[in-house]
C-alpha cells in the first residue's frame, strides 16, 4: 500500500489517517498534516488513525511525539487509533503505549473524548 | 515567521520531530541573531531574545531538517582586549551537526582590509561566502547495530583516509568513490576483511576548511587537521548531495563496518581550529566569543597562544570549551556509533597553563565520563610546545602512538648502530615506558609509518624527502626520517635494489605484527603505496596520496594477510602482560634472548656495538593471563631470528632445553628457507637483512 495521509473533520475532531510505510522519507508529510490540524484548531483534539499503517520507524515516532507535545501546549491533544500488530508492538517496545491514549477505533476515540 | 522562546538546552540546533530549538553560547555578545537561509540564498534574521547563563536560545516551530542557518553576534570589537564581535560576519554554530558548502575565500571573511591589517576594520557581509550549518534529523535506522568491542590486545589498526582509499578503486561504483558510502561498499569491506585488520582509524572526518594559502597554490587540505565543525562529518566525503545527507551516510558506513566486525576509530583534532592566528578568517569561535574559546597571549590579547604550530590553541581552561569537546566526543559515540578516538597533538589538550599535566581537567573529564571512558582512546603524545614530547606519560586508560618504537625500528632495519637493548624493549611492548604505572603492552601502538611521513614503500626507497609538489620549494616536512633508499634514490629497475626494498618492507611489517602491543598499519603500506617520496602530503588531494589499486603489490599484500592471520592465530604475540624474563616453573622463562652463537645474551652483549643480530625465544606455555573463561592459554613456542646485517649469518640453535626441533614457518627473505627443520645445537642460515620465525615442534 503506498503511503498516504488523509485529513477529515468529524464535528469538532480532526482525524488524520495514515496508510503505508511511515519512515524518514514519508514522515515530513505527516508532520505537515498534523501541523495544519493544530493550526486550525489549537485547542482541538486530533485523532491520528494508524490502522492502515504497515511500518513505522523512529522518524515517524518522533513526529507523533512532537505533534502531541505541540497539541498539548495549545490546550488540545493528540490520540492514536491502532490495532495492527506491527505498530502496536513498536509502541509497546518503546514505552509509548503508556504515553499516548490509544484506541481501537475512531468512534471509540471520539466516544472517550465526550464529557460524561 | 513564528518564533518561540525555546530552551537553552541542548546546545545546537535540535529537531524534535516537529520544530527546531536553537541554542548557542556567547558571553561576549550583546545581541545574537539567528540567520535562516533559503535555497536561493535569501537570509532571514531572527533576534534571539532569550538568554540564560550566556546561552542564547529560541524555538522555530516550522523549521526542520535541511534548513540552513548561521549566527551573527553584536558586541564589542576590541582586538587588543581579545574581543572580536562583528555582526557583518556570518558564524557557524560550534554544535552544527552538518555543514553545507565550502568557504569562498575573499576579504569579506576577515575583520580587516588586506592592505592594512593593523588598523582597518572590515564590515563586508561574509554571509554569501560562508558555508552554512544545517539542521539534521537525528533519526536513523540502526537496526541491530552493536559495537564490535574488539579487545585492544587483539586489535590490528589500519590508518586510512576516507577519500584516498576508494577514490581510484575500480570495484567501487564511480559515484561512490572517495566517499563514506565508498568505504562502506562491499568491495572495500571485503578487502579489509581479507587483510584481517580489526579497526579503521580514519584521518579527520570532522568538518574542516580548505585553507586559503593552499587554495592560492591550487592545492587542498587533504588530511583535514583543520577542524571547524566538531559534530559535523566532512561534507565533501559524502556521495549524498542533500544538505545534511552526510550524517545519514556516515551512520550507514559505521553500520556496514560494524556488521563486518570492523571498528571505527576517528582521528580527532581538538587542539586548534581552522580560524588561524590574529590574521586568520572569522568563521565561528572568534566571532562568537574569542576570549572564551581561545588561549590568548597574557600580556597582549590580540595574539593567540600557539603550541600546535597552527596559529591558535583552544582554551582548555574554559568550561564551555571543555563541554564542547566532551559533547562532541559523546555525540560521535552515542549518535554516530564510533568505537574510539585518536587525539591529534594530545599534549596540547593536557596543557593547563604552560606545562603538560597528567592531572589536567581534560584527563579528569575523560576518566569520569560514562561514555567516553569506555571507548578506545589513543593519544598522539606530543606537540610542539615546551616539554611536548610525552611518550609514556599518558594515564592508564590511554594507548599512545609509540614514536620511540617507530624510530628504533627504522634505525634497526637500516643498519644504524644502536643498542640491542633498545630494540628488544620496543619489540616486547616498551615496558620501560608503560609498566611503571601498571599499564599493559596495549598502551603501546606500534607503527613504523603513519600518514605524517613516508609511506612504507617510500621509507625503503628514499633517503630524502621530495616535497616539491607542496609548493614550498621542498622545504616543508620532516628532514630526519631515518630512512634508507636501499641503494638508489627513488624509482629504479635495478633488480637487486628492488629485492632489498621488497625484503625491507616485509621486515618492517613482520616486526610490527610480531611485536607485543597494538600494531598499526598505514593504509596502503600492505600494497606498496608510494607518494613518490613526498613525506608531507597533507595538501595533495590527488594521485600522490590516493591508493593506486591498479599498481598494487600483490605479493606484499598476500604476505601481510598471512602475517595478520598468523598474529591473530597465536596469542603469544599479543600477550596482555609484559614478559618477566624469569623462570616460571617447569616450562622455563617466558622469554629469552640469544646471540647468533646460540648462547644467552649477557649484560655485556646488550650494550655491545655490534647490535645487528639476535634471536628471541617466546614461550607459548607461560602466557600469564587466562582466557575469558579463566582457562590457561596455551600456544606454540617460537624463536625469532633477526639479522639487520648486510650479509647472511650462520645462527646456532640454542641447546635442547629450549626446544629439540624447530621448523621455519616464516621468512622475510623471499621464503628463503621456509619449511626447513633444524635441531638444537645445529646451525641454520639467515639471509642478509631478514627475519625468520621458527616454531618449536619437539
Amino acid at each position: 500500500m503506498p503511503f498516504a495521509v488523509d485529513r477529515r473533520d468529524i464535528e469538532d475532531t480532526v482525524v488524520v489517517a495514515v496508510r503505508g510505510e511511515l519512515d524518514i522519507g514519508t514522515a515530513p508529510d505527516l508532520r505537515v498534516a498534523l501541523m495544519e490540524a493544530i493550526e486550525r484548531q489549537p485547542d482541538g483534539r486530533i485523532i491520528a488513525d494508524l490502522e492502515g499503517l504497515e511500518f513505522i520507524d523512529s522518524a515517524g515516532l518522533g513526529i507523533l511525539i512532537g505533534g502531541r507535545k505541540r497539541a498539548q501546549a495549545g490546550g488540545g491533544d493528540l490520540v492514536l487509533v491502532s490495532t495492527g500488530r506491527n505498530v502496536a508492538k513498536i509502541l509497546e517496545l518503546t514505552g509509548l503505549m503508556r504515553v499516548f491514549d490509544v484506541y481501537s477505533s475512531v468512534s471509540d476515540a471520539r466516544e472517550a473524548a465526550r464529557p460524561d | 515567521m513564528k518564533f518561540w522562546p525555546g530552551s537553552p538546552f541542548p546546545l545546537g540546533a535540535t529537531y524534535d520531530g516537529v520544530g527546531t530549538n536553537f541554542a548557542v553560547f556567547s558571553e561576549a555578545a550583546e545581541r545574537v541573531e539567528l540567520c535562516l537561509f533559503e535555497p536561493d540564498g535569501t537570509e532571514t534574521r531572527i533576534p534571539l531574545t532569550e538568554m540564560a547563563a550566556w546561552v542564547w536560545h529560541g524555538y522555530a516551530p516550522d523549521i526542520g531538517p535541511g534548513q540552513r542557518y548561521g549566527y551573527r553576534v553584536h558586541g564589542p570589537y576590541d582586538p587588543g582586549q581579545g574581543l572580536r564581535c562583528n555582526p557583518s560576519k556570518l558564524l557557524l554554530d560550534p554544535y552544527a551537526t552538518a555543514i553545507d558548502g565550502e568557504v569562498q575565500w575573499n576579504e569579506s571573511l576577515f575583520n580587516y582590509r588586506f592592505d592594512d591589517p593593523e588598523n582597518s576594520f572590515n564590515d563586508d557581509d561574509s554571509g554569501p561566502s560562508m558555508p552554512k550549518a544545517v539542521v539534521t534529523s537525528p533519526y536513523f535506522d540502526w537496526a541491530h547495530d552493536r559495537p564490535p568491542r574488539t579487545p585492544l590486545d587483539d586489535s590490528v589498526i589500519y590508518e586510512v583516509h576516507v577519500k584516498g582509499f576508494t577514490q581510484q578503486h575500480p570495484g567501487v561504483p564511480e559515484n561512490l568513490r572517495g566517499t563514506y558510502a565508498g568505504l562502506a561498499h562491499p568491495a572495500s569491506i571485503d578487502y579489509l576483511l581479507n587483510l584481517g585488520v580489526t579497526a579503521v582509524e580514519l584521518l579527520p572526518v570532522h568538518q574542516f576548511i580548505h585553507d586559503s594559502h593552499l587554495a592560492d597554490r591550487g592545492l587542498r587540505n587533504y588530511w583535514g587537521y583543520n577542524s571547524i565543525g566538531f559534530m559535523a562529518p566532512q561534507n565533501d566525503y559524502a556521495a549524498s548531495t542533500q544538505p545534511g545527507g552526510q550524517v545519514q551516510e556516515f551512520k550507514w558506513m559505521v553500520k556496514q563496518l560494524h556488521a563486518a566486525g570492523i571498528e571505527v576509530i576517528l582521528d580527532v583534532v581538538y587542539n586548534h581550529t581552522a580560524e588561524g592566528n590574529h590574521l586568520g578568517p572569522i568563521l565561528s569561535f572568534k566571532g562568537l566569543d574569542n576570549a572564551a574559546y581561545y588561549r590568548l597571549v597574557d600580556d597582549d590579547r590580540r595574539f593567540y597562544y600557539d603550541t600546535t604550530g597552527t596559529g591558535n590553541s583552544l582554551n582548555m581552561r574554559h568550561p564551555h570549551v571543555l563541554q564542547l569537546i566532551m559533547d562532541s566526543l559523546r555525540y560521535w559515540v552515542t549518535e554516530m556509533h564510533v568505537d574510539g578516538f585518536r587525539f591529534d597533538l594530545a599534549s596540547t589538550l593536557a596543557r593547563q597553563f604552560h606545562e603538560v599535566d597528567r592531572l589536567s581537567a581534560f584527563f579528569d573529564l575523560i576518566q569520569q565520563d560514562p561514555v567516553v571512558s569506555r571507548v578506545k582512546l589513543i593519544a598522539e603524545p606530543w606537540d610542539v610546545g615546551e616539554g611536548g614530547y610525552q611518550v609514556g606519560n599518558f594515564p592508564p586508560l590511554w594507548s599512545e602512538w609509540n614514536g620511540k618504537y617507530r624510530d628504533t625500528l627504522r634505525d634497526y632495519w637500516r643498519g644504524e648502530p644502536q643498542t640491542l637493548g633498545e630494540f628488544a624493549a620496543r619489540f616486547t611492548g616498551s615496558s620501560d615506558l608503560y609498566e611503571d604505572d601498571a599499564r599493559k603492552p596495549s598502551a603501546s601502538v606500534n607503527f613504523v609509518t603513519a600518514h605524517d611521513g613516508f609511506t612504507l614503500h617510500d621509507l625503503v626507497s628514499y633517503n630524502d624527502k621530495h616535497n616539491e609538489a607542496n609548493g614550498e620549494g621542498g622545504a616543508d616536512g620532516e628532514s630526519h626520517n631515518r630512512s634508507w633508499n636501499s641503494g638508489v634514490e627513488g624509482p629504479t629497475d635495478d633488480p637487486e635494489v628492488l629485492e632489498i626494498r621488497a625484503r625491507q618492507q616485509r621486515n618492517f611489517l613482520a616486526t610490527v605484527l610480531l611485536s607485543q602491543g597494538i600494531p598499526m598499519l598505514l593504509g596502503g603500506d600492505e600494497m606498496g603505496r608510494t607518494q613518490g617520496g613526498n613525506n608531507n602530503a597533507y595538501c595533495q588531494d590527488n594521485e600522490i596520496s590516493w591508493f593506486d589499486w591498479e599498481h598494487r603489490d600483490g605479493d606484499l599484500l598476500a604476505f601481510t594477510q598471512r602475517l595478520i592471520a598468523f598474529r591473530r592465530a597465536h596469542p603469544v604475540f599479543r600477550r596482555r602482560h609484559f614478559f618477566h624474563g624469569e623462570s616460571l616453573g617447569a616450562a622455563g622463562p617466558d622469554i629469552a634472548w640469544f646471540r647468533p652463537d646460540g648462547t644467552e645474551m649477557t649484560e655485556q652483549d646488550w650494550a655491545s656495538g655490534f647490535g645487528k643480530a639476535l634471536s628471541v625465544f617466546l614461550n607459548g606455555e607461560t602466557i600469564p593471563s587466562p582466557d575469558a573463561r579463566g582457562q590457561r592459554v596455551l600456544d606454540d613456542s617460537f624463536l625469532l631470528l633477526f639479522n639487520a646485517h648486510h650479509e647472511p649469518l650462520e645462527v646456532t640453535m640454542p641447546e635442547e632445553r629450549w626446544g629439540a626441533r624447530w621448523v621455519r614457518v616464516l621468512d622475510t627473505a623471499d621464503a628463503f628457507n621456509e619449511g626447513e627443520a633444524v635441531e638444537a645445537g645445529q646451525t641454520t642460515k639467515i639471509d642478509a637483512r631478514s627475519l625468520a620465525l621458527l616454531r618449536r615442534t619437539g
